[in-house]
Parts: structure tokens; sequence; C-alpha cells
């Protein structure tokens, strides 16, 4: 039994990289808290679509799954932003 | 007030023909190089008469000196063409030179003989015959004559066309007074048409793409579905007949929906571009769009995009047109006329004089409205002008009153008016204000006011008032934007300012400022504080969840590397634009990584993976999320694929995964495997059966029709092989040595590679009877 030392550690673990890389053409979620985070996580509509937590507030998305994911949080009654790029 | 000036409504409507010079013969080729030119001693080849002509063409002193040499006639025939903005079709071009005294409907062939080497007596004919105007390919004067004979199309060469000034504008004068002011009037706004056709749009742009029938039309269920955006009235005979099917058609016409075989898509662009135009100009639009709609027909509805002479399906479009135009065109004559309101039956006659008898033209029945028109009770009479117009008053007539006081009421353009009892009802008409601007344009305006008006309540149960008096198409499009409707019909409608259809507003690039000024600025009273607070709630939970895409992401990127700058999420990573993370990847010798599966694992059917050298950010991400590592392999196993499962994640996502990452197909076995891990599935038996098999075919055949073997028989599980129940195994091995066979042979099977693969070919049945 592995014990978890984050909340989101079983739910969205940190993605673990081998080394230093860059990767481009990649989707984040970004929310306002830790709490916004594990509760997305845990809905299994949502949290399928995300892959692995690159901090408390923001989790990389499944490339080409951006648009399931904001069709999947409007249907669970978030109205999320969308951005391309790093405008703000 | 403003004033704003439009183009003659017919202007442009139809096609403008170019002057071929391949298909001019040269007796035609020589007479107007003559007539261009002047006498010329050189080669009348026809390739020198037509460089003659483009020469004289291009000396405007040269053309004006012609021009000024036609006869008066043929004067107003240019300046009728030019009215039509430089082509006219032969219909209208006929209808016009009658109304104006050109033409004479006494006018016989004999009155313009055919005389060798002359010019035609027919100011029109004459000036094709000198390339004054270019008439349609393939026309002849001989084909008809007198009065049924009906001028060609024709259009004006733009070099000619500048020199030419429009023809003065035709009245109407009706043939009988109309009956004074109607008792009862039914008007729609310019902004309720607005309203609807922006409604219809947004809910067409809400399904980004659609699938239309041939020729571009919206399928019933769609047309069903867009329906309840406003239920159509139940009863009213004046309400269009699939009047989502009209806005579609409308739409499609104007250019702001585009169809690509079976596809439709909004042009977002072109839509506000038409619903910000002045009301005149809209209006203006949408007549002209109406004009060339093919599958929605007045008081008939959609109609297919096919035609069958045995049995119509619609009326035929190109007569459709036709008649189209020339009630247009009788429109355009009304609005220059002295009358105000005009009796119905009155009008339809006038209309028939005027259009003539071939002019408006088609076969129906079983029109939406159906009036009765005292006219039409002379069907029953002997051959003659009474007759035809009766039965045109009862075919041709009624689609007319149709156009006229269901489907321009619906636009706006048209005023409908009643008199009398149910048995003596009158029916009448006039032109709205807009209605006056579009067909009596350009000489007549349209008095608007200037400025934006504040035609909005915001109440806070924020529920937005829209007055339609005074709205205009930046109010109605931008209300469109921010709110949803609520009700359907009346001169003040009822709009709601609610979380998603602001969500939708924001999404689509609009700030919830901009969102707080329109309402404020629009508004009749101040904007509530309820109001202000929601939108500004609203607006901070949506920037509270950000999808970003389109980015990039570092990742263990060296302390105090200053080359790739992005928003630092966390020590380990920075969130970076792609520019900066391609430059920044090239500086650091950091090989930048797509998000783009790597075909690098091998998975074998145990669900080990072995993911080659180096695994991508990405693959390694999905790997834990259906994957265990242990002992330094990664293996996917009953327990992690049921993880996997309760955070949301699909067998499909799982197989999808394995096999975008794996060089080879995932094995089945494996894809088996999870599927059952997850779902249960994938029951087999595994067990004991006695088997009875026959090798040669007729015997097989002959025991399966066996009365006696029948009963002692499970069922069968190959060809040739039967099921014995096992408590009767003694009693079937009797049977058959009674019956001759040595039960003593060997069981044949095929090899497990040559298992059949479908299930049909396995002889799983019932009991054999």
């Amino acid at each position: 039994m592995t014990t978890a030392k984050h909340p989101l550690d079983l739910l969205l673990p940190l993605l673990d990289p081998d080394g230093p890389a860059v990767l481009v053409d990649a989707a984040f979620l970004e929310v306002e808290s830790l709490a916004q985070l594990v509760e997305l996580s845990r809905d299994p509509r949502i949290g399928r679509h995300l892959l692995a937590r690159l901090s408390d507030t923001v989790a990389l998305i499944d490339p080409g799954a951006e648009e399931e994911l904001v069709k999947a949080l409007r249907a669970a009654g978030h109205t999320p932003r969308t951005a391309r790029g790093m405008e703000s | 007030m403003t004033r704003s000036n439009l183009p003659f409504v017919l202007s442009g409507a139809s096609s403008k023909l170019e002057l071929e010079p391949a298909s001019l013969d040269s007796g035609t080729a020589r007479v107007a190089a003559r007539f261009w030119a002047g006498k010329h001693e050189g080669s009348s080849a026809k390739a020198a008469c037509v460089e003659r002509i483009a020469a004289a063409w291009r000396d405007r002193k040269r053309v004006a000196e012609v021009m000024a040499t036609l006869r008066p006639e043929e004067q107003v025939v240019l300046a009728v063409v030019k009215r039509f903005g430089g082509a006219i079709s032969g219909a209208l071009l006929q209808r016009e030179l009658l109304a104006r005294g050109v033409l004479h409907t006494t006018e016989r062939e004999e009155m313009f003989p055919y005389r060798r080497n002359r010019l035609s007596a027919d100011p029109v004919l004459a000036l094709c015959e000198r390339l004054v105007l270019v008439r349609e390919p393939g026309y002849s004067s001989y084909s008809s004559y007198g009065l049924h004979r009906e001028c060609p199309s024709v259009s004006l060469p733009s070099q000619l066309a500048a020199l030419v000034e429009p023809a003065a504008s035709l009245g109407w004068k009706a043939s009988a007074p109309a009956q004074g002011v109607p008792e009862s009037t039914s008007v729609r706004a310019f902004a309720e048409v607005l309203v609807d056709l922006e409604q219809t749009a947004r809910a067409l742009e809400g399904q980004r793409r659609w699938k239309v029938n041939q020729g571009g039309g919206l399928p019933a269920a769609a047309r069903n579905r867009l329906a309840k955006l406003r239920q159509p009235i139940a009863g009213d005979p004046f309400d269009p007949p699939d009047r989502v099917a009209l806005d579609h058609s409308l739409l499609c016409a104007l250019g702001v929906v585009e169809v690509d075989g079976a596809d439709a898509w909004l042009e977002r662009e072109r839509a506000d571009q038409l619903f910000r135009r002045p009301p005149e100009g809209q209006a203006s639009a949408w007549i002209r769009a109406w004009t060339t709609l093919r599958l929605w027909q007045d008081g008939i509805g959609a109609v297919p995009d096919r035609d069958n002479r045995e049995n119509p399906t619609r009326i035929d479009p190109d007569r459709l047109r036709k008649g189209r135009a020339l009630l247009a065109w009788a429109l355009t004559r009304v609005a220059h006329g002295d009358e105000d309101w005009l009796d119905l039956e009155t009008f339809l006659l006038d209309l028939h004089a005027a259009s003539g008898e071939r002019g408006l033209s088609f076969y129906w029945h079983g029109f939406a409205w159906q009036p009765r028109f005292a006219a039409a009770a002379g069907k029953d009479l002997g051959r003659g002008p009474e007759r035809t117009r009766a039965l045109w008053m009862d075919e041709e007539g009624v689609w007319a009153a149709n156009a006229l006081l269901s489907t321009f009421v619906y636009l706006g353009v048209v005023e409908r008016g009643r008199s009398g009892g149910a048995r003596s009802t009158r029916w009448s008409l006039r032109l709205t204000d807009v209605g006056k601007a579009v067909f009596g344009a350009p000489e007549l305006g349209f008095k608007r006011a200037g400025g934006a008006v504040q035609c909005l309540t915001v109440q806070p149960n924020h529920e937005v008032l829209l007055y339609l008096d005074g709205a205009d198409g930046e109010a109605v499009t931008t209300l469109g934007r921010i709110a949803s409707r609520e009700s359907a019909a009346g001169l003040v409608q009822t709009f709601k300012l609610t979380r998603e259809s602001v969500y939708r507003a924001l999404e689509g690039g609009m700030t919830s400022t901009a969102i707080e000024s329109f309402l404020s600025s629009r508004s009749r009273n101040a904007l509530p504080v309820n109001v202000s607070h929601s939108l500004a709630e609203w607006s901070r939970k949506r920037e509270a969840l950000v999808v970003r895409s389109a980015v990039a992401l570092g990742v263990g990127l060296p302390d105090g590397q200053g080359v790739l700058r992005g928003r630092s999420v966390s020590a380990q990573f920075v969130v970076a634009s792609q520019r900066a993370a391609r430059n920044g990847a090239k500086d650091l010798g950091v090989s930048a990584e797509s998000v783009t599966a790597s075909q690098e694992w091998r998975v074998d059917e145990r669900g080990v993976v072995s993911p080659g050298n180096a695994m991508s950010l990405i693959g390694k991400a999905r790997l834990r999320r259906f994957a265990s590592l242990a002992e330094g392999r990664w293996q996917i196993t009953p327990e992690s694929v049921r993880a996997a499962r309760e955070l949301g994640i699909s067998v499909d996502q799982i197989i999808g995964w394995l096999g975008a990452h794996s060089s080879r197909d995932v094995h089945p076995v494996l894809a088996t495997a999870i599927r059952n891990w997850v779902d249960g599935r994938g029951g087999v038996f595994l067990g004991e059966v006695i088997l009875l098999q026959v090798d040669d075919p007729e015997a097989f055949d002959a025991l399966r029709r066996s009365e006696r073997l029948g009963p002692l028989l499970n069922g069968t599980l190959a060809p040739g092989c039967f099921v014995v129940a096992a408590e009767a195994r003694k009693e079937v091995a009797k049977l058959l040595r009674d019956l001759g066979f040595s039960i003593d042979s060997k069981c044949k099977l095929a090899p497990v590679s040559e298992a059949p693969r479908s299930h049909d070919e396995l002889a799983l049945a019932g009991v054999v009877r």
C-alpha cells in the first residue's frame, strides 16, 4: 500500500521527468487552489483528461483532449476560460 | 435624424452578360463597327471590326458622340437598363417599356417589319444589333411575336454605362381606390424580424457545423429543433410555413451561412456585418435574397431541391424567381405611387394586368393561406381573358397574396390590413416605412434616429426588456450574445442574463467591462447593483478556471538559466510561449519534444511495457496513469487498470494510449484482458463434453434427422460434431452400433491456428430436432 504524501499523489501524481526537457504544443488546466484541483481530479469525467500535476494549481492535460475537457467541465457546471498561448 | 440611400432593389438582380467576340456573327460586327467607328475602307473581317469597336469604346468622347445619335426611345431603353444596375431580364424590360410607353400592348410584329440591311424598328433589338446592348445568347426575335414576344435579357457594357443616366421611378395607380383605412392591421417592427433572424443565426452557430439536404436545405429534424426557439403561431395562416427554413434560406442567400456539399456553417463576421447595417439596408438585402430563394417558397414552406414534371414538389424555381422579381417590381412602383392602403384584390388584378399573361406564370395550388377572391369566380366561363384572369387569381394570385401578406409582413416591409366580417373580409396592404425605403430606393430615403437609442430595461431579476421600436442591429446582436431570449413575440421582448449566457459572451471575446458598459449605455434605467455584482462574479469564476492550450513546458531546466523565460509554476516547471520554448531549447541544447506520441514502446501479451531508451514526458505521464512500476519494469495489471478506471480512465483510452505509443498493434489477448479486468466480461466454458464426430457429411445429415438420436443430443459444436447428453452416452453407442457405425474412430482435430474466427462459423446451435 502506497502512502500518499500529497493529497493529489493518488489522484494526479506530480509529473516525473527523466531529465531536462522542453515540451511544445502542451495544454494545461489552471485553477485557483489545491482544493479545486483535488475536486476536479476526483471527478472521473474530468480527471480522465488530466495526466499529471505540475503544481498545486496547474495540471497537464492529455494531448488532444482539451475540447473534451472543456465540455466535461461545462457539463459539470464550471465555466472555464479557454486561452491559447500565454495570453493572460 | 439621418437619411440613407439604397440602390434600386432590383439592381443587379440579373446577371451581367459580357460581350463575347467569338460568338458575334460577322454581320453584326460589321454593323456595330460602322456605328461606333464610322465608315472604314480597310478590312471588314470580324476581328478587325471588333478591334475598331473596342478602340471606339476606349474613346469616351467618341462614345458620347455616338450615344447622342440614338433615338429617344432607345435612350429610354438604356436608362431603364441603367436603373436596373446595367443588366435586366427580358420580362422586366418588357414590363418597364410597356409601362413607360416605349412599347405598346397593341403592337404586333408586323409593325416592326423585317427589312434587309436595316436596323430593327424595335428599340431593344436595334440597340443589340449595334452592340449598344449585349443580349442573352440564343435569343431569337423570330421565336415569338406580337403580344407574346418577350424582350431579350440585356446588359449595358460598362464602357457605355457611365454616360447613361438611370431612368426615373415609375408610379402605381390602383384601378379602384381602397375602401379607406382598414379596421385592424398587423405589422412587424424591423427589430422584431432582426431578433428572429439573429436568434436563428445564433442557434445555428451553436451547432458549429450541421448537415444539409441536397442543395443546402435544412433537414426536417433540424428545422423542428430550431423551431422551438419560436413556436409557430397555431392556426395563423399568415405565419410563414417552415419559418426556420425561411431564415436558413435567407442566411444562405445572404452569404451568412456557407454550404459545402452536405455540410453548412455560419460565418460570424458576415452575420455581424449584416445585422449591424441600418434597417433599410438589411431589409433591402433580405428582399434581394428572397427573390433568389429556391428551397423555400411563399405559402408553401421548405421544398426539396428536385423537380418532377409528373408530380411537382415545388413551383418551378426559375419561374418563381421571375414572378418574385415582377412582384418586387410592382412594389417599387407602389412605393412611388400616391396611394396609402391598397385593396389586395384590386392590387392583384392590377398586377396581373401589369405583369402580363406570361410574366407571373406558374402552376401550384394548396397554399398556406387560401383567400377566396371574387375575381377568381369566373373560372367556369368560356375561354377568354376573363377566364384566364380568374384562373390566374386562383393560382398565381394566391401565391402573390401569400407573398405579400405573409412573407413580406414577416419581413417587416408590408403592413397587413383587414376590414369587414368573416364572410365579407377585405384584405389590404401598404408598405411600412422600411418597406417604402427598400422599394422606393434610390429616390426615397429612410428617416431614422441617429446615435444609439436606449432600448433596454435591466431588471434586478436579471431580465432585460428589449423595446423593439427603438432597437438597432448593435443592440440586438449584443444582447443576443450576452443573454438568452425568454419571450419570442411582441414589441417588448424579454431576455435573461444567466451565468451560461454571459460565459458564452466572454468566451466569444467580450469583456465583462464591455458587457456592463453596453447594458449601462443602452438601458433606460441604471444597472441594478445585484446585476452588476453577478456580472463581476460570473467573470471572476471563469477566470478561476483556465484551460490553456498551445503553450510549452520547460522541465528540470538548470538553475538560474535565463534563456527560456516564462511563468514558473513550481521549482521544476516553467510554462512558456511556443516560440520562446523552441528558441530556448536550442540554446540550452535540449530537444523540443512534441506531444505527438513516439511509437517506441513494446508491449507483450502479459502486459509488460518496455518503453525504449528514453520515455517521452507525455508517454511516461500516460503510462503512470494505468501501469505500475515494479522492480524497474512497467507492468499493466488488473489492479493498475482498475485503479485507472476509478480515476475515470476508460478501457478504450488505455488501449488507445498503448496503440499510440507502441510500435505494433496492441496484442489482442492483452486488450481482451484489460477489458475483462474492468468490465468483468469474457465468460467461457471449460469442462468436458461427449462428442460424437461424424466425418461423412451425408451420414452426419442423416443422423441429424434421426428421431431416435435427436432426443439424446444436446446440440452441435462444429460441422460434423454432435454433443451427446452425458446420461445418454450408452444409449447413443448402442444406437450407433445398431445403425452399423463403428465407434472406434479417432477424434480429428484441426490445429488451433486454423480455428474459425467468426462465431458464425461455429455451429453452436441448440438441440438438434
